[in-house]
């Protein structure tokens, strides 16, 4: 095929791009040999063998390439949900296919297998009691984040009961993604909704664009893994009420929930 | 005398064949499926997820900001196990918590049935002491080889380790432990009490084997015929080539065609002019339900490609 494109050029023409092809193609060769060895980038079941890459010169190979890519990635974003080793595995195997594709590299910095954190120990918080009655929950009962400073709590004071666990929206934002980290969608939504609460408590005018806007990203994403499309729309139309030029990084967010971010934008409906 | 005529009239009649036929061209179809990527699993069952708490005396010995290591292990432990959620699957494991021999395996604990697991291991995770020594590696691969056997963690685990690095017994390596943990498909996250180094060998840990629950059905060859219809046809000449996706060439006399491939919806191609002994390869990635079907056609060197959006 490639021989037959260079079909009209002169002899010596010619000639000088064999001998470029054919050090790429060895150079090729070898990459494939040393990845080969290495046991990494081996076909996956139905794949191409070899498994070509996006830069392949045989421009269907290429395509091909370039649609497993794609295909891996939206699995991939779906499984750093649930675990970043399997995740990590699919991304390393779509980095094989594109391996020059920032997102690619991004992810599998962010789905490392082992993470290591070294906390500060802040050392031994003495709290009295209020009222004299027995030792309330502690307050460090709250969710440890790893990596988060170790301080060590020896006698605590209740929380007033009036106040709600988790007080500014930043933390049912965390608390939300954390949710989802976890697979656990329906959890998010309820963090969601009690940061929605936050929210409409503070009154429109007070109420940060960007908070809104993580919360119904947020909460359409768990609604989209959890198969509530129209109610991710809604979600999704919230969000661009907050703010109208929002985009979404397709290398941070799920492509189905930047999908329909543009398609609520365009004012599209799914089909009945 | 006879035989010599006829072989001379034979000869003659070939020739006129050859002289008014044109040299045919031929035309292949093939086709490269793409597979869909598709995960089966069930994301309803959580992960289940590993503590393994380090008591070991240099955890007891060692002190920082007026707590021992024990003290702020213990704490980040309690914290994290008390924020999970109530139907988490959880297990604590504890290392040199046990009585007896110098260095011991660690010792799975049970959660106490009268509250969620999290909270109970919490506690029992804030009740223990310093006792023997055990290797923090052959710990983690004793989790490993638990994960590899259990069909619930085919889907992903997660293993929290919180440990000052400084163990007495040796027995294997931390990045061979993790390893064995990437390989049973667990995340490893490494909470280090104090100085200790971390092994620079822990980033080089990956790779991109097929994960279990992918699908993996070998996607079976196209299955699809095609046709070739001429496009200017001769008076009384009706007639197209057909041939099979990924078989023989088939012979056509030259001119304009197009090519229709019985795919759903049918691929059609052209019309392109073939010449004498020329070879028409048309080539068709197919692609999952929803995405645009692309193909390629080669023509004696000059390239045709489209989509369902551009026919060429």
């Amino acid at each position: 095929m490639s021989s037959s494109r260079f079909g009209r050029c002169s002899e010596g023409v010619t000639r000088e791009i064999s001998a470029i092809l054919g050090a790429l193609l060895l150079s090729t060769a070898l990459a494939a040999t040393s990845r080969a060895e290495s046991g990494l980038c081996a076909p996956w079941a139905g794949e191409i063998e070899p498994l070509p890459t996006v830069s392949d010169p045989d421009p269907l190979l290429a395509a091909w390439a370039q649609l497993r890519a794609d295909q891996l990635a939206e699995v991939a974003l779906l499984l750093e949900l649930r675990s970043r080793v399997l995740a990590h595995r699919v991304w390393r195997h779509a980095s094989c296919l594109d391996p020059e594709r920032l997102g690619f590299v991004r992810a599998l910095t962010r789905t490392a297998p082992v993470r290591w954190f070294r906390p500060e120990i802040l050392g031994v918080d003495e709290i009295e009691v209020s009222g004299g009655g027995e030792l309330p929950e502690p307050v460090s009962e709250r969710s440890w984040e790893l990596g988060e400073p170790i301080r060590v709590v020896l006698a605590r004071t209740p929380a007033p009961e009036s106040s709600p666990l988790l007080l500014d929206v930043t933390e049912q934002i965390a608390a939300a993604e954390k949710a989802l980290r976890d697979a656990r969608f329906e959890l998010a939504l309820e963090w969601v909704e009690r940061g929605r609460r936050l929210l409409a408590s503070q009154g429109p005018a007070r109420e940060p664009p960007h908070q809104r806007v993580q919360l119904e990203v947020l909460a359409a994403t768990a609604e989209i893994a959890l198969g509530r499309e129209e109610a991710a729309r809604e979600s999704l139309g919230r969000a661009l009420r907050a703010q109208a030029g929002l985009s979404l990084d397709p290398a941070v967010h799920s492509p189905k929930v930047v999908r329909l971010l543009e398609s609520v934008r365009g004012g599209d409906r799914p089909p009945p | 005398m006879r035989n010599a005529g006829t072989a001379l009239f034979c000869a003659a009649l070939l020739a006129c064949a050859v002289l008014e036929s044109p040299m045919p061209a031929a035309v292949r179809v093939e086709a490269v499926r793409a597979a869909p990527a598709v995960l089966e699993w069930d994301r309803a069952a959580p992960p289940p997820i590993h503590v393994l708490l380090d008591l070991t005396s240099s955890m007891q010995a060692s002190r920082t900001g007026g707590l021992t290591y024990l003290q702020a292990a213990q704490q980040a432990a309690g914290r994290f196990l008390r924020s999970l959620p109530a139907d988490a699957d959880v297990s604590l494991h504890v290392l040199g918590s046990a009585t007896g021999s110098a260095c011991t395996p660690a010792i799975p604990v049970k959660a106490p049935s009268d509250s969620p697991p999290g909270q109970g291991l919490a506690r029992v995770a804030e009740a223990l002491y310093s006792r023997s020594e055990g290797s923090l590696a052959g710990s983690l691969e004793a989790i490993a080889r638990l994960l590899r056997g259990e069909e619930r963690a085919r889907a992903g685990a997660r293993v929290l380790a919180i440990s000052d690095l400084d163990g007495s017994c040796q027995e294997g390596g931390l990045c061979d432990a993790a390893a064995a943990l990437f390989s049973a498909g667990a995340d490893l996250d490494l909470v280090v009490i104090g100085g200790a180094p971390v092994p620079a060998c822990l980033d080089q840990i990956g790779g991109d084997e097929e994960p279990p629950f992918f699908a993996a059905a070998p996607i079976p060859p196209t299955q699809a015929d095609f046709r070739v219809v001429r496009e200017e046809r001769r008076k009384g000449d009706s007639r197209s080539a057909l041939g099979k996706v990924g078989g023989e060439a088939v012979n056509v006399a030259p001119g304009r065609v197009r090519v229709i491939v019985d795919l759903d919806p049918p691929v059609e191609v052209g019309p392109v002019e073939l010449g004498r002994n020329s070879l028409l390869r048309v080539r068709i990635l197919e692609v999952p339900e929803g995405e645009p079907r692309r193909w390629e056609v080669f023509v004696d060197g000059a390239d045709v490609r489209g989509d369902e959006g551009s026919v060429p």
